[in-house]
């Protein structure tokens, strides 16, 4: 089960933790094959992110999508879950301090003080607000994105929530562009997310008479 | 609603009176076994809660319903009784239009929010209009809390180009009804976080957000920061409720000052001085809120500072924010 801290011993958790370098932990009982694998997942890929020279978005795309396949399997996470800031502290802190603190080190807003830069939970929604079906698809869309686009989306939650639906199509349309166009460097996705949030305040994209799929497409287009 | 200044007609009183609008109970239900179960709610629960009428706390009466474990259905049925009055002169929308209604869904608590169409009309439309669905929430989806309401919006603009009226589709031209479940209980709060900082002061605000206008004036935006780890952190104790201590009315009042003069300094400041544009729940709203409910005087540093205090001070150990 995924327990909850507080924000408060949250904080006491960070300092008992870095007063120790993070060594000599311990964890939960039951954690130590969620554990494992996680950990050995992350030690594959950074080799192999190494050997090839690759980024460290793709080291974290490729834990993303690992660790949310996993936790939703072992735990049964779920939304609900996700949106509970408690049990990301208890992710970061107590769970999994060791893989954060190796990506990391002792930097406090990715373990619990900024709450959308917590490290597995922005990691968590990345994937869940680009999930295409299956990982492999949402790998395919997402493989040559860069850690601002993570976040940009992850980031850009609005005052009353992410419209899950609208933010998946988007993924899927800025994934689908050629690498090559002009638009992708000139930093497209960021201009996309934020006319979003303006025609957001007017429009409400899902009534939108081309569907949502229409609407994303007249926002990408508006920068053509 | 926002109270943004648009350039097309939207639904407005004296239009809602004359639609006809009414509606039915909303009825809740989930999955048993494959089956249909209707959710009959714990009536003393909503007493107890002085919840309003708008307000629903979602308390099975027969203890089975468990947002862990099931899914939940909210049923809404209502009536537009007289829908033409939507098109032409006096409405919303040019006679060659089509509007629709929609549920709109938001919680906040969940991150999450969506929205689902429920009917499509035009003016050829006789007697009266029913609308019915059914919103659908798999289980373990929602935490908290939730809102709904139905929308009046536009699905098709009209082919000819007509002044003050909406020409984009999916423009939402009015809320006509919400109701707001209660799932988990209350949530939210003023931003005030307790912080483990050994290096840091007493206290200090941090601002995370990117967008005053949308995002929330919550702590994942805005935090005024308590620093357990500073030794005269005794003083303030840490307890939110204690907020008639002296010292910790000092700290918030100094910390709104430097919120409301950091928010001012935004591109959007302007828009949130005269209550344009931002969202509910946004930052720009709990700054419009400040300024012109509470009169706090932004003319200068020292007008600002005093206001902040002379407001707050009479408050404090009343009733508080």
């Amino acid at each position: 089960m995924i327990g909850e801290l507080s924000r408060k011993d949250a904080a006491e958790k960070f300092a008992e933790l870095s007063k120790r370098d993070f060594e000599n932990l311990s964890f939960p009982k039951g954690s130590d094959e969620f554990r494992k694998d996680i950990i050995e997942y992350s030690k594959s890929i950074k080799s192999t992110i190494a050997e090839s020279n690759g980024s460290m978005y793709e080291y974290d795309l490729r834990l993303g999508l690992y660790f949310y396949k996993k936790i939703n399997e072992v735990y049964n996470f779920s939304e609900r879950d996700a949106s509970q800031d408690g049990k990301w502290r208890y992710i970061s802190l107590v769970l999994l301090p060791d893989v954060v603190y190796s990506r990391w080190t002792a930097n406090e807003t990715r373990f619990f003080s900024h709450p959308t830069r917590i490290y597995f939970k922005s990691l968590w929604w990345y994937i869940h607000l680009s999930w295409q079906g299956s990982e492999e698809k949402t790998l395919e869309i997402l493989k040559n994105n860069t850690t601002d686009d993570v976040v940009q989306l992850v980031e850009r939650i609005g005052s009353l929530g992410y419209r899950i639906d609208l933010y998946r199509e988007i993924m899927n349309y800025y994934g689908n562009l050629e690498v090559s166009r002009k638009g992708r460097s000139a930093g497209i996705f960021r201009k996309v997310m934020k006319l979003n949030t303006t025609r957001g305040k007017m429009i409400e994209p899902a009534l939108h008479n081309g569907g949502t799929r229409g609407y994303v497409k007249e926002l990408f287009d508006y920068f053509d | 609603m926002s109270s943004e200044l648009k350039f097309y007609r939207e639904m407005n009183e004296k239009l809602f009176m004359k639609i006809g609008y009414e509606a039915e109970p909303v009825s809740l239900s989930h999955t048993l076994n494959g089956q249909i179960r209707k959710l009959v709610l714990e009536d003393d629960a909503q007493f107890e809660m002085g919840l309003d009428e708008n307000t629903v706390l979602i308390e099975d009466k027969d203890a089975i319903w468990d947002v862990n474990e099931h899914d939940l259905n909210i049923h809404f049925k209502c009536y537009i009784n007289n829908p033409q009055f939507l098109f032409g002169g006096n409405g919303v929308a040019t006679d060659d239009a089509k509007v629709g209604f929609a549920l709109r869904w938001h919680s906040k608590s969940s991150k999450q929010r969506g929205t689902e169409k429920v009917k499509v009309i035009d003016r050829s439309i006789e007697g009266r209009c029913v609308l019915e669905h059914t919103l659908k929430f798999s289980e373990k989806k929602l935490f908290g809390e939730l809102t709904v309401e139905l929308v009046l919006y536009l699905e098709e603009p009209s082919s000819v180009v007509s002044p003050s009226y909406a020409s984009n589709s999916g423009t939402v031209l009015g809320v006509l009804d919400f109701k707001n479940f209660v799932i988990d209980g209350q949530s939210s709060a003023f931003p005030i976080v307790e912080v483990h900082a050994p290096e840091a002061p007493l206290w200090y605000v941090t601002f995370n957000y990117t967008d005053v206008m949308s995002d929330s004036f919550t702590e994942e935006n805005i935090a005024i920061n308590l620093n357990m780890a500073h030794k005269n952190y005794n003083i303030v104790s840490g307890k939110k409720e204690q907020m008639n201590n002296p010292v910790l009315t000092e700290i918030i009042s100094s910390a709104l000052h430097v919120i409301v003069e950091k928010v001012m300094k935004e591109d959007d400041s302007q828009n949130i001085l005269n209550g344009n544009g931002f969202e509910s729940g946004s930052i720009g709203e709990a700054i419009f809120y400040f300024i012109t409910t509470f009169n706090w005087d932004i003319s200068s540093p020292e007008k600002l500072a005093a206001s902040i205090r002379n407001d707050w001070e009479s408050r404090v150990g009343g009733e508080g924010f």
